[in-house]
C-alpha cells in the first residue's frame, strides 16, 4: 500500500522544489528597484479604486442561506439514490414526501420575497 | 438504521421496516398543521384573517387526541428501533402538546398587536413541539439528536421574534450561540457513545454498557458526562444555566412562557430516557454527579431569585430552581426505585400549568400596558381581581403551596429521594423550596396590599384569558385531583 | 496502510478543544459561531472514523444528519446576528450587555 503512493510523494517534492528554485533564482538574478506603482494592488493594469473591504449587499445573505439549506438537504438524496431500486415503492413515497416538503419550503421562501432582487 | 444501510449496500434485497404510523400520528398531525400554516402564506391572496391560530390549534388538539387514544396500548418500537411510543413518551407528548395549546392561546393577542409575522410564529412553534415529542420518543442516538435540535433551533427563532426589539435580538443571539455550544457538546457525547459501543439504539447500548464492569468504562463515562452536560444546558441546570436568565428575560413573554416549559420537558424526557435506559447500568456513576448538579442548581436558582427586581427575571431563576427539584427525582433513580422518575414526569406536567400560567400573566400585564418590574404588579387585585387570583394560584403552585399542583409534585420527588436513601437530600430540597416562598410571596404581597402604580389599559383579551384560566384552574384542580395523572406517571416510569 | 483509529480520534479531540477554547475566549460573534461549527465537525470526523473502524453505517448516517442540523443552526444564528447588527453596529459580544444582573 505505501509503495503505490510514491509517485504522489515525488510529485509534491517536484512541485515544492520547482517553486522554491524559481523564487530563489529570481531573488538572486533579478534586479530589485522599488517604486510606488509597483507597490500598488495589481488590478491587471487598471488603477485600483476604493477600498478592498466593501460591504456586500445584504440580499446576498438570504440567497446564500437558502443555498446552504437546500444544498445540505440534498445530501439525503445520495443514500436514497444508492439503494432506490432495492427499497421499492415505500422508499419512493418517503422521498416524494421529503421533496414535497422541500418544494413547500422553496415556495414559501419565494412567496415571502426572499428571491426578489 | 445501521443494519438497514449495511444490508442495503451488501446484500441484493432490502426489507424496509413497516412503520407503525399510529405511533407517530401526533407528529404527523403537527407536521401537517405546520405545513398548512406555511401553505397559507403561499396561497396568501386567497386566505386571510384568523386562519393561522385555528390551523395550529386544530393540529395540536388532533395530536393531543391521537396521543390520548394510545395511552392504553402496549409499547410500540418502530422505524427500525429508532422510535418508541410507550406510556413514557406519550406522557411527555401530552405535556408538550398541552404547553403548545396554552402557548397558542396566550400568544394570540401579542401577535395581532405587535405586527409580527403570524404564520411563521405558529409554524416554528409547532416545529418546536414536534422536536420535543421526538426527543421524548427517540430510542436511538440519531433520533435523539435530531429531536433535540428540532426542539431547540425553533426556540432560538422564537426568542428573537420581536425583530425590532434589541433586547429580543440580544437574547436570541446569546441563546443560539450557547445553544449551539451545548448541542456540540451533546453531539460529542453521542459520538463517543456510538464509538465505544458500536451501537446507536438504546437497548443495544444498554447491553454493551452493562453494569460498567466491561471494558472501555472510562470512555463510557466520558460519553455519559458529555451527554449530561449537553442536555444540562437545555434543562438549564447549573453550571450550564448562563443563558437562561438572559434568554428568558429578553424573549417575548409569550415565548418565554412556552419554551420554559416545553424545552425543559423535552430535554428532561431525553435525559431521563438516555440515562435510565441506555446508561441505566452505570447509575452508580452518574447519580452522584446529578446529585451535585441538583444541589447547586436548587441553591443558585432559589438564592439568586430572591434579589431580582424584575418578575420575569425572577421567574427565570425560579425556573432554574425547579430544574434542580426535578433533577433530585432523576438523580436518586436506581433500577429498583423508579418512583423518582415518576415524580419527574408528574413535575413536568404540573410545571406546564404553573409556569406557563405565571409567565402568561406577565404577558397579560404587558398586553395591558404594564411592564414586568416588581412595581408593575402593585395593586393588581383592586384593578383586575381575577387576574390577580390567577397569578397568585400559579405563584403558589410554583411555591408548592397546599391545594395547588406544586405540592404533590414536590412531595412525590422528595419522597422518592428519601425512599432511595437520600433523606438528607430530601430535607435540603424541602428547605430550599421554603426559601422559594420568600420571592414568590413578594409579588403577591404587592398585588394585594400595595396601591396601584401603573394604570392598566383594558383591551379585550378573551382568547388569552381562556388560556390563562386553563393554566390557573389546572394548577388548582390538579392540586386536588392529582391521582389519575400520578398513576399515569407511575406507569410511564415503570415502563408500561 | 491506513492510519490507526487513534489518529482520527486525537485529531477530532484537538478540533473539539480548539472549538471549545474559541467559544470561551473569542469575542467576535462570527468567530464564536465558527468555533461551534468546528466542534460539530470534530464530532463528524470521529463519527466517520468510528463508522469505518466499526464497519457500521450508522456513524455515516449520523454525519449526514449532523451536517444538516449544523447548517440549519448556522442559518438561524446568522439571521439573528444580522438582525442584531442592524440595531447595533457591532459584532463584539462584550458590547451585548443590555441583559445582565
Amino acid at each position: 500500500m505505501p509503495v503505490s503512493w510514491w509517485p504522489i510523494g515525488l510529485f509534491f517534492i517536484i512541485v515544492a522544489g520547482f517553486a522554491a528554485t524559481s523564487l530563489a533564482l529570481s531573488k538572486l538574478v533579478a534586479p530589485s528597484r522599488h517604486n510606488e506603482a509597483k507597490a500598488e494592488t495589481y488590478e491587471s493594469g487598471i488603477r485600483p479604486l476604493g477600498e478592498a473591504q466593501q460591504r456586500s449587499d445584504i440580499r446576498y445573505y438570504t440567497v446564500a442561506m437558502l443555498f446552504v439549506v437546500f444544498d445540505v438537504e440534498a445530501i439525503f438524496l445520495y443514500p436514497w439514490a444508492v439503494v432506490y431500486d432495492r427499497i421499492g415503492l415505500y422508499g419512493l413515497i418517503e422521498m416524494v414526501l421529503f421533496i414535497v416538503l422541500l418544494v413547500g419550503a422553496y415556495l414559501y421562501a419565494w412567496r415571502r420575497g426572499a428571491l426578489d432582487w | 438504521m445501521g443494519s438497514l444501510f449495511t444490508g442495503a449496500l451488501g446484500a441484493a434485497s432490502v426489507s424496509l421496516p413497516q412503520p407503525n404510523l399510529l405511533a407517530i400520528s401526533p407528529v404527523i398531525a403537527l407536521t401537517v398543521a405546520a405545513v398548512l400554516v406555511l401553505g397559507c402564506v403561499i396561497a396568501r391572496p386567497l386566505i386571510r384573517g384568523v386562519v393561522y391560530p385555528v390551523i395550529a390549534m386544530a393540529g395540536l388538539v388532533a395530536a393531543l387526541a391521537l396521543a390520548l387514544i394510545q395511552l392504553g396500548n402496549r409499547p410500540v418500537t418502530t422505524f427500525s428501533g429508532n422510535w418508541r411510543t410507550d406510556a413514557f413518551s406519550l406522557f411527555f407528548t401530552i405535556t408538550v402538546v398541552i404547553a403548545g395549546i396554552l402557548a397558542v392561546l396566550i400568544s394570540d393577542s401579542w401577535l395581532t398587536e405587535n405586527d409580527v409575522p403570524q404564520a411563521e410564529f405558529y409554524a416554528v412553534l409547532l416545529c418546536s413541539v414536534i422536536g420535543a415529542i421526538v426527543s421524548a420518543s427517540a430510542y436511538n442516538l440519531i433520533a435523539l439528536f435530531v429531536g433535540i435540535e428540532l426542539m431547540s433551533v425553533p426556540t432560538y427563532i422564537l426568542t428573537g421574534f420581536a425583530k425590532h426589539n434589541r433586547v429580543s435580538n440580544e437574547a436570541a443571539l446569546k441563546y443560539s450561540l450557547l445553544g449551539g455550544f451545548s448541542t456540540a457538546i451533546l453531539l460529542y457525547g453521542l459520538t463517543w457513545t456510538y464509538g465505544v459501543t458500536g451501537e446507536t439504539g438504546y437497548p443495544a447500548i444498554r447491553g454493551f454498557v452493562g453494569n460498567g464492569q466491561g471494558g472501555f468504562h472510562a470512555a463510557v463515562l466520558l460519553a455519559s458526562m458529555l451527554v449530561i452536560a449537553g442536555l444540562g444546558f437545555k434543562i438549564a441546570a447549573v453550571p450550564f444555566h448562563m443563558w437562561t436568565p438572559d434568554a428568558y428575560q429578553g424573549a417575548p413573554t409569550v415565548v418565554t412562557a412556552f419554551m420554559s416549559v416545553s424545552v425543559k420537558a423535552g430535554a428532561f424526557a431525553a435525559l431521563v430516557r438516555i440515562l435510565t435506559d441506555a446508561f441505566g447500568g452505570i447509575y452508580r456513576d452518574w447519580s452522584p454527579i446529578l446529585i451535585v448538579i441538583a444541589i447547586v442548581t436548587m441553591v443558585l436558582g432559589n438564592v439568586v431569585a430572591i434579589v431580582q427586581n424584575d418578575v420575569k427575571r425572577m421567574l427565570a431563576y425560579s425556573s432554574i430552581a425547579h430544574t434542580g427539584f426535578m433533577l433530585v427525582g432523576l438523580a436518586t433513580w436506581n433500577p429498583g426505585n423508579a418512583v423518582g422518575v415518576s415524580g419527574v414526569l408528574f413535575y413536568a406536567f404540573a410545571y406546564t400549568f404553573m409556569n406557563l400560567g405565571a409567565f402568561g400573566m406577565l404577558a397579560w400585564l404587558e398586553a395591558h400596558g404594564a411592564g414586568t418590574g416588581i412595581d408593575d404588579v402593585n395593586g393588581l387585585f383592586s384593578r383586575a381581581p381575577l387576574a390577580a387570583l390567577g397569578f397568585s394560584a400559579c405563584l403558589l403552585g410554583l411555591m408548592g403551596f397546599p391545594f395547588t399542583v406544586g405540592l404533590p409534585a414536590k412531595v412525590f420527588v422528595f419522597q422518592a429521594a428519601a425512599g432511595g436513601g437520600y433523606v438528607w437530600l430530601a430535607l435540603l430540597s424541602l428547605l430550599l423550596s421554603a426559601v422559594g416562598a420568600v420571592y414568590y410571596f413578594r409579588p403577591m404581597v404587592r398585588m394585594f396590599m400595595h396601591e396601584p402604580k401603573v394604570v392598566l389599559a383594558s383591551p379585550r383579551q378573551t382568547v388569552m384569558a381562556v388560556g390563562l384560566g386553563v393554566a390557573a384552574l389546572g394548577t388548582v384542580l390538579l392540586g386536588v385531583l392529582f391521582s389519575p395523572v400520578f398513576d399515569l406517571a407511575q406507569r410511564a416510569a415503570t415502563g408500561g | 496502510m491506513t492510519p490507526p483509529l487513534e489518529w482520527y480520534l486525537v485529531f477530532s479531540a484537538l478540533l473539539f478543544a480548539i472549538g471549545v477554547v474559541g467559544v470561551l475566549v473569542r469575542r467576535h460573534v462570527l468567530v464564536i459561531l465558527m468555533s461551534v461549527e468546528l466542534m460539530l465537525n470534530a464530532s463528524n470526523v470521529a463519527l466517520a472514523a468510528f463508522s469505518r473502524y466499526l464497519n457500521s453505517m450508522a456513524g455515516q448516517v449520523f454525519v449526514v444528519f449532523t451536517i444538516t442540523v449544523a447548517a440549519a443552526e448556522a442559518a438561524v444564528a446568522l439571521a439573528i446576528i444580522l438582525a442584531l447588527a442592524r440595531h447595533k453596529d457591532t459584532v463584539d459580544v462584550r458590547e451585548m450587555d443590555i441583559l445582565k444582573d
